[in-house]
Parts: structure tokens; C-alpha cells; sequence
């Protein structure tokens, strides 16, 4: 009995080992979904994955950019952001935490300074069709699948200053926060739609993509606010910043 | 024989001159190799202004910077709506180059807005008109060049997906290119986009309104308006003009779904270019303006008054907001237009009168209750929209036939108030502050709380005693029928 | 009982270390410390500091084609239409070229980790008949990413493991600074050797 006992004392610490990495992060259930951009296949698989309940804040991110200066607004490169990088953080004192931590998604950030952040927490950007699969869930409570299109098109016309913190729009049955109506965010293969910048021209095979490239149709032409997510990735390069553009971290099961 | 060979070639040449005599404007075809010479920065205007005649010159390089605005602004009277714009205002600003130039064009997205944009410019001879090279995320820029080939008045709007509503929310203009010799002078030039919008509330309601897809996809507009609101172009904002003068309108159908039926009455058009290009028509009272497309019109204001610009589908015009003012101010000219010249009684065979039915409109679910400020500010409103163009703004009618509302003592012996005139009509011969009236009045069909607003305003704002008059006043009348 | 104390002991310390380990990763590229990449200009793409495998075995870094000009562009082997278009776009230019032409590398990416290993690169080099001036890479799924987002080249991996991609050649200069990009298929080759001459 005196053995059992030790045993699962040790078991229970070990499990106990693994807690901190998961902060912030609930679980998606493995799943399959129509992706927006029909491919070769009707239904993508997702595998389980954990994701970050709320987008990475100034604060979160304030310390990572502390912890590795490379990142800081003075000495990044203009390979991996543009002169737009960070550009609510006040320009010299940016370090003054009362004045540049606070619980808004940080913003004004590249694929390369979030994937970068990411991994630093031992984590990684989340997948397009992870990201995607997670933002199907509805609200919390609700059964109207309008509810998503409607959170979307009032954010779309909400006057442009409006600034708010993580956790202030929706919490979906995922038990993840505001994956609408707060800002755009990055996934790791944004860059993974292959289109011409003229997004008329969904019937033809554009000379300059091909190599197995499906024509590209919507899966569904109603579904306007997809059209616009994808148009808005679309737009971005690796380097990009924008006021709207923020990330939150995934994590695959099997790393634990 | 000499003379009749001789009058044969005249005959001959006659026919000849009047065959190739064409019923088009010289259309001129473009060297893109032809060198270019000069610089030269566009100057843009919002509608309803348009840009100086350009100079006597071609092939020269034109700048053009446009930036794209989401902003939010007023759709009509208490309605604001998030507008995605070319230059901050809808329509966008109105491009002038000429045939022959080289237009660099530098097209940048406000780092506060949401979305992505690009440009499709119907003037562009290139993958996607522009569409192609000019996707931006906001914050950033994109130069493309290219060279204006043929004339004419030509759309361009954002061909961001989803497309239809980039459109819908305002993202289009006109450039125009004008032929290597110019355009012929005329003492004004207007610029006149017609538009739909469609909200999620009906029209007129009032607050913030966001875009309804489905009404999109269902082609129902709530708004079909002139230069992008209810009244951009009306009252104090219509288009002046002087008597005599020569009016050119440029004309354009930003869509996204309907055709216009474009008129203006009380004038007709001497001239169209059909369709924006170089086909000429003339003496024409309504010209169609394609979705996407534009027409130009031009005219002479011969008498004063208000030109009135409209859609001829008619309840787009004045039902939603379809409609633009001219003013021609100057000397009346009878020989054209006399105005009312005589009235006279006129008695049919028989007695047979029209009866109005007395049927009256269910009264409202839900009742609102204004305050006394409040209605006269609705009140005013309804009364321009319902109520003006008979018994007039001063509220005095036209003597003879329409009673005057000021100081009334025929409305003030109402023991209703006025409801059931609103409601139900009034006919029959009547006498309003001693002089007889024998018009009739149709029924006016509004909610309870429309009526009180109106008979607040008729019994405050014209001198009735004034009072508050409520919409429970109306619904109780209403149930006592 | 006293082991076991100790080992539970043991076990708690280490926890609480990991917990304090975050901030010690990072892949090269996050952090360009590397001697080659610090002198670099900003917007050189030699600043991507990962470990590449030629068609040799032999590991690079971009950095290394520092100094002479180079054509570059991604592609796969199992490509069947696209690619080789490319690769004969690639020889169209190379057949132009003269004297001062001798040290300008053309340098493919495969975007298939997987499939492209060296050794496939070599055969595919050879079948191909590349000579060498070209350099054909290898590298993992992140050094693959990180290398297309920064030549703006979207690409996407499809079930049959084939992938959709742009085409898109560049002309990079003795800094890996992109000076001249070329979009599409059986393209010109004039404007790539008018840009690549500016460099000689």
C-alpha cells in the first residue's frame, strides 16, 4: 500500500510538471470542416490541438520583447517588419510598463514577431484550417449560426478608434474568446491561398499558379465574411503590421 | 446635258457628304508608343464638382493619389451608415485626364481602416482594370501606371472580394477621359452618381444601420440615392445655375444591382453621349445609365425653377431617395413656359363624384411617446415629406385651392385635433379663415406616431394654439372608428 | 523512505526549473546572431541564417552566395508542368549568358521537405542537365515557410502531397537584397538579364 501511494504521488507530480506550459489554452476536439476555398477534397481533417483562449496582450508581449532585444521596435529589421512595427508603444520609452503593458491584443506585429513570440512559450501559430475550425464554434448558448455573420458585419462598422481589451466580444463553446469582432490574427500558413490579388478571377486558373492548384470557389459565394477574412490574408506579407492585426498561440497534444 | 451632269455631281456629293456625315463624335484611336512628355498632378473634386477642362495638351503624365476611407457618415436624416470610400466621401473623387496620357496611379489604404482594398478602373486597358496590381492591406500603398487608350466616361470601384459589397458600401467614382481635342466648352459641368444601399433597418430608420447581404443578394434596395445620400443634392445643396446657361452632366451608376431610368424634370436633353462613349443622341427625356456604367447629358436652362434630377422608376425617387435639384435662377421667359395661365370650373355630364374609401390603417403594436421637442423635429421632417408640396412650407396653401394650416380656425375647431383629416382625407366644400375651399385631400398613411408628430408641429409651428398632440390621441381615435 | 523522499524531491526541482526554462529556444532565424548575418543589409534575405543541404549534402546558408549575383526561385521535383516551364524559363536565361555571366548562381528551393532530399535534388540536377552554377536546397517545413513568406511566394501542400504554388523568380543582388522579381511562366527572359546586368 505504502508503494501504491509513492507511485501515485510521483505520477501526480509528473502530470503536475506539464501544467504551466497550458495556461490560457483549452482544448479543440478533433474534427473535420468545409474549408471556405474548395480544394481537391470536400473536408479537411483537424487534428485535436490546445489554443489560447485570448489573443496575446501588449503586456505578454512587452515581456517577451524584453527578454530579447533583436525583437524591440529599435533594433528590428525591416526583413521581418515593417516601420510600423509596434507603433502604439511609445517610441522611447516603450520599456515604461505603466505605460505600454495593458490587457488589449497587441497589435502592429508581423508573422515573424508572432511566430516568433509563439515559440519562445513553447508554442507555435496556429494552423489556417486549426484557426478556422476553432472560429466555426458559436457563441456560448446560442443555437442561430447567424450569430457569427452578425458579430462580423457590426464590427465591420464599428467606428475605427475603438479599442478593447481581451475577453470583451464573445466566449464560443470552445471556451475561446473574441475569435471575432476584436482583430484580424495571424495563422501560421496565411500565405498558404493561392490567388491573384483580383478576386474576380475565381474561374480561371491564372497562368502563373498551377501545379495541382484546384480552381479556386468558394465553397459557399453567400458566405461574405469569409470572403473577407481571406481577402484580408490575401493582402499580407510575412513582414506586414497593420492596427487590427494581432495572434494567439496553438500548441499540438502530442508535445506534452 | 452640261447642267444636268453637272447637278448630278452635286447630287452625288450631296449624298455622299451626308452618308459619312456620322451621327458620332470624332473617335480618335491612341499611339500607346507616342512619347510622353510633362508631369503633371490630377486635381480631384467630390461630387458634385468636377474638375477644370484640362489644357490643350495630350501624352502627358498624370498623378493621381487617391485614398480609401471607412468612415462613418449620414445616409439621411438620423441614419449614419459605416461608408468604405474613395477620397472620404461617396461617390469617390471625379478623375480628369485626357486621351493619350499616362496616368500613374497611387492608390493607399488609411492604417485605421479595416479591410483590404484594390481598384478597378473601367478605363484601363489591363488584367483586372488595376484590380490585379493594387490589393493593399491597410497602411500601405500600391503604385500602377497606365495609359488612357480610349475616351469616354468610365466607372472604377474596388474589386476586393466579396466585390458586391465593397461596392455597396460606397466604393465607386468616375474618371473621365476626354478625346485628344477636348470636350466642347459649356458653362457648367456637373457630377451626379446614382447609388443603392441596403441596411439591416427599413428607410428612414432612424440610428446607426449596418449592410443586409440578403437584401443585397435579393436586389431590395432601402435607398436608391443621388451622390451617395437622402438629399445630398437638395435644398441648400442643390446645383446652381443662371438662366440661359449650358449645363453638361456626368453621369454615373455605381450599382451595385440597378439600372437608372435617369430624367430630369423639366428639361430635355439636347445632346447624349450614350453610355459614356462617343455615340450621340438627341432630344431625348430619359436616358439609362447601366449598373457600372455612366451616360453624359447636356442641356440648356432656357426658363427658371428646380430642375428636378430623378430615377424614372419612380418610388426610387421619391420614396427613396432618388432624387437631385438644379436651381435656375434668372428672368421667367414666357415664350417657352407661361406657368398657369387660366383655371376655370369644369362640370362633367352627370354628378357622379369619386368617394375616398373610408378605410383606415391599423393602428401601431407598439406606441412611442415623444417628447414636445422631439416631435416638432420629427414633425418638421414629415411635414417637407407628406404635407408641403401642397399647403407649402409657410404653411399658407395656394389660395383658391389648397386651405392654408396658418392660424386655422378650421383646424382649430377640430374637436380630433386634425387626426382624422390626416387619416382618413378630407373632400367637399369648406370654408378656412372665410374663403371657400373644394379640393380633395387623399388620406395620408402613417403610423400613430408619424401623426402626432405632424399635427405637433401644424398646431406649434403655424400658429394653432399649439399643444402636444400624442400617439395615443391617434390609436384612440383610430379604435373609436 | 528516504529515497523516495529525495527522488520526490528531485522530481519537484526539476518541475519548477522547466517552468523558468521558457525563453531558451528559438530557432536560428528569430535570433540573427550568426557573425555572417549580423553585417547584412535590413532587407537581405541572407539574414534567414538556416541550415540548407545542396544537391551535394553539403550544409550552407544563404549567406554563403554572398558576392556574386543570384537567380532564385522554389520549385518541386515531383512537379509536373509548372516546375519544369520554370526551370527552362531558368535555362533561357542561362543560355544567354556571356563571360561576365560565369559566377551568377541559380539557386532552386524545394518546397518538399520530404520528397527532395539531397540525393533526389542530385538526380534531378543531373536529369535536368544543371551544371554547376546551380544550387538545388534542402530544408525543413519552417525553414520552407520562413523562406516563402519573405519572397512572398504562397504555396500550399495538397492531400496527394503535391503542392500549389506561385511562380516567381528573382534576381537578388551581391547582398541578397531582391532587385528584380518576375512573375509567371514562360516569361521573357530580356527583363531578368537587364536587371541581372545592373549588378555586373
Amino acid at each position: 500500500m505504502q508503494n501504491f501511494k509513492v507511485i501515485l504521488l510521483i505520477c501526480s507530480l509528473l502530470t503536475g510538471l506539464n501544467l504551466p506550459a497550458q495556461e490560457n489554452m483549452k482544448p479543440i476536439p478533433a474534427g473535420s470542416y468545409k474549408p471556405f476555398i474548395k480544394g481537391l477534397t470536400e473536408k479537411v481533417a483537424v487534428e485535436a490541438f490546445l489554443l489560447d483562449t485570448v489573443q496575446v496582450t501588449n503586456q505578454d508581449f512587452l515581456e517577451f520583447v524584453k527578454a530579447n532585444e533583436q525583437w524591440s521596435p529599435d533594433k528590428i529589421k525591416a526583413l521581418f517588419a515593417d516601420s510600423a512595427y509596434l507603433i502604439h508603444w511609445p517610441k522611447n520609452d516603450w520599456q515604461n510598463e505603466s505605460k505600454t503593458a495593458n490587457q488589449e491584443p497587441v497589435v502592429n506585429v508581423s508573422w515573424f514577431a508572432a511566430n516568433a513570440y509563439c515559440k519562445w512559450k513553447n508554442k507555435r501559430l496556429p494552423s489556417l484550417h486549426e484557426w478556422e475550425f476553432a472560429a466555426l464554434a458559436l457563441p456560448m448558448n446560442s443555437l442561430d449560426s447567424n450569430e457569427l455573420t452578425q458579430i462580423n458585419h457590426s464590427w465591420y462598422s464599428r467606428k475605427n478608434s475603438t479599442r478593447q481589451p481581451i475577453g470583451s466580444v464573445y466566449e464560443n463553446q470552445y471556451g475561446i474568446w473574441d475569435m471575432f469582432g476584436l482583430v484580424w490574427e495571424w495563422v501560421y500558413d496565411f500565405n498558404s491561398v493561392v490567388s491573384s490579388n483580383d478576386s474576380r478571377n475565381k474561374e480561371e486558373i491564372a497562368s502563373g499558379f498551377f501545379c495541382g492548384s484546384a480552381s479556386l470557389n468558394a465553397s459557399d459565394a453567400s458566405d461574405y465574411v469569409s470572403f473577407i477574412r481571406y481577402s484580408y490574408r490575401g493582402s499580407l506579407k510575412g513582414n506586414y503590421t497593420t492596427r487590427k492585426l494581432g495572434f494567439r498561440c496553438a500548441k499540438s497534444i502530442e508535445e506534452n | 446635258m452640261k447642267t444636268k451632269n453637272f447637278l448630278n455631281i452635286i447630287f452625288i456629293l450631296l449624298l455622299v457628304s451626308i452618308i459619312s456625315c456620322n451621327q458620332k463624335s470624332e473617335r480618335t484611336i491612341v499611339d500607346p508608343d507616342e512619347e510622353v512628355k510633362g508631369v503633371v498632378h490630377a486635381e480631384l473634386t467630390d461630387a458634385p464638382l468636377v474638375p477644370p477642362r484640362i489644357p490643350n495638351k495630350s501624352n502627358t503624365k498624370v498623378i493621381v493619389n487617391l485614398e480609401i476611407i471607412e468612415k462613418e457618415m449620414r445616409l439621411a436624416d438620423g441614419v449614419d451608415y459605416t461608408f468604405w470610400t474613395f477620397g472620404g466621401s461617396v461617390p469617390g473623387k471625379f478623375i480628369r485626364v485626357r486621351q493619350g496620357d499616362l496616368v500613374e496611379f497611387h492608390l493607399h489604404n488609411h492604417p485605421d481602416n479595416l479591410l483590404p482594398h484594390n481598384i478597378d478602373l473601367h478605363a484601363v486597358t489591363g488584367p483586372g482594370g488595376g484590380a490585379e496590381a493594387s490589393l493593399i492591406a491597410p497602411g500601405k500603398s500600391a503604385q500602377f501606371s497606365f495609359r488612357a487608350l480610349n475616351q469616354g466616361l468610365y466607372v472604377y470601384h474596388c474589386a476586393t472580394a466579396p466585390v458586391g459589397m465593397h461596392i455597396a458600401n460606397g466604393m465607386y467614382g468616375l474618371i473621365l477621359v476626354e478625346p485628344l481635342e477636348g470636350l466642347p466648352p459649356v458653362d457648367h459641368e456637373f457630377y451626379v452618381m446614382q447609388s443603392e444601399f441596403y441596411t439591416s433597418g427599413n428607410y428612414g430608420d432612424r440610428g446607426h444601420q449596418d449592410f443586409d447581404m440578403q437584401k443585397a443578394f435579393d436586389e431590395r434596395p432601402d435607398y436608391v440615392v443621388m451622390n451617395g445620400s437622402v438629399g445630398a443634392n437638395t435644398g441648400e445643396n442643390a446645383m446652381m445655375v443662371q438662366v440661359g446657361e449650358t449645363v453638361r452632366l456626368f453621369l454615373g451608376n455605381g450599382g451595385p444591382n440597378l439600372v437608372s431610368s435617369f430624367h430630369a424634370i423639366g428639361e430635355i436633353f439636347d445632346k447624349v453621349y450614350v453610355e459614356g462613349g462617343t455615340l450621340i443622341n438627341h432630344d431625348v427625356q430619359t436616358t439609362l445609365i447601366p449598373a457600372g456604367g455612366s451616360a453624359i447629358v447636356e442641356f440648356k436652362c432656357e426658363v427658371p425653377g428646380t430642375l428636378h434630377l430623378v430615377d424614372h422608376s419612380i418610388f426610387r425617387a421619391f420614396n427613396k431617395g432618388a432624387i437631385a435639384q438644379i436651381k435656375v435662377v434668372g428672368d421667367e421667359n414666357h415664350q417657352v413656359f407661361t406657368g398657369l395661365e387660366k383655371e376655370e370650373v369644369y362640370l362633367p355630364e352627370g354628378t357622379a363624384i369619386q368617394k375616398i374609401s373610408k378605410k383606415t390603417e391599423p393602428s401601431d403594436a407598439v406606441m412611442i411617446e415623444l417628447s414636445h421637442e422631439e416631435r416638432m423635429e420629427a414633425g418638421e421632417k414629415l411635414y417637407k415629406q407628406n404635407c408641403l408640396a401642397c399647403h407649402m412650407d409657410h404653411g399658407k396653401g395656394i389660395p383658391g385651392t389648397f386651405p392654408p394650416l396658418v392660424n386655422s380656425d378650421f383646424l382649430q375647431a377640430r374637436a380630433d385635433k386634425g387626426i382624422g383629416i390626416v387619416l382618413e382625407g378630407l373632400q367637399g366644400e369648406i370654408t378656412v379663415n372665410g374663403e371657400k375651399y373644394n379640393n380633395i385631400m387623399p388620406a395620408v398613411s402613417l403610423s400613430d406616431d408619424q401623426v402626432a408628430s405632424i399635427l405637433t408641429y401644424i398646431h406649434n409651428n403655424f400658429d394653432n394654439g399649439g399643444g402636444l398632440v400624442k400617439a395615443a390621441d391617434v390609436k384612440a381615435w383610430r379604435e373609436q372608428k | 523512505m528516504k529515497t523516495v523522499i529525495s527522488v520526490l524531491i528531485a522530481l519537484m526541482l526539476i518541475g519548477f526549473s522547466a517552468q523558468a526554462q521558457q525563453g531558451k529556444c528559438c530557432s536560428p532565424s528569430s535570433t540573427p546572431t550568426n557573425e555572417k548575418t549580423v553585417q547584412l543589409p535590413e532587407t537581405s534575405i541572407y539574414q534567414l541564417d538556416h541550415q540548407w543541404e545542396n544537391q551535394s549534402g553539403k550544409s550552407i546558408q544563404l549567406a554563403d552566395l554572398q558576392g556574386n549575383p543570384v537567380i532564385l526561385t522554389m520549385i518541386f521535383t515531383h512537379c509536373e508542368y509548372a516546375c519544369p516551364m520554370m526551370v527552362n524559363d531558368l535555362k533561357q536565361i542561362e543560355s544567354q549568358f556571356t563571360d561576365k555571366h560565369s559566377k551568377t548562381k541559380f539557386v532552386l528551393i524545394s518546397f518538399d521537405h520530404e520528397r527532395d532530399t539531397p540525393e533526389r535534388l542530385r538526380d534531378y540536377a543531373s536529369v535536368q542537365g544543371l551544371g554547376e552554377n546551380w544550387l538545388l536546397l534542402h530544408g525543413n517545413a519552417e525553414q520552407i515557410k520562413e523562406i516563402s513568406l519573405v519572397l512572398d511566394i504562397s504555396y500550399e501542400q495538397l492531400e496527394n502531397g503535391a503542392f500549389a504554388h506561385a511562380n516567381k523568380k528573382f534576381v537578388l543582388d551581391q547582398n541578397g537584397i531582391i532587385l528584380f522579381e518576375q512573375e509567371g511562366l514562360q516569361t521573357k527572359a530580356d527583363p531578368v538579364l537587364k536587371a541581372l546586368n545592373k549588378l555586373l
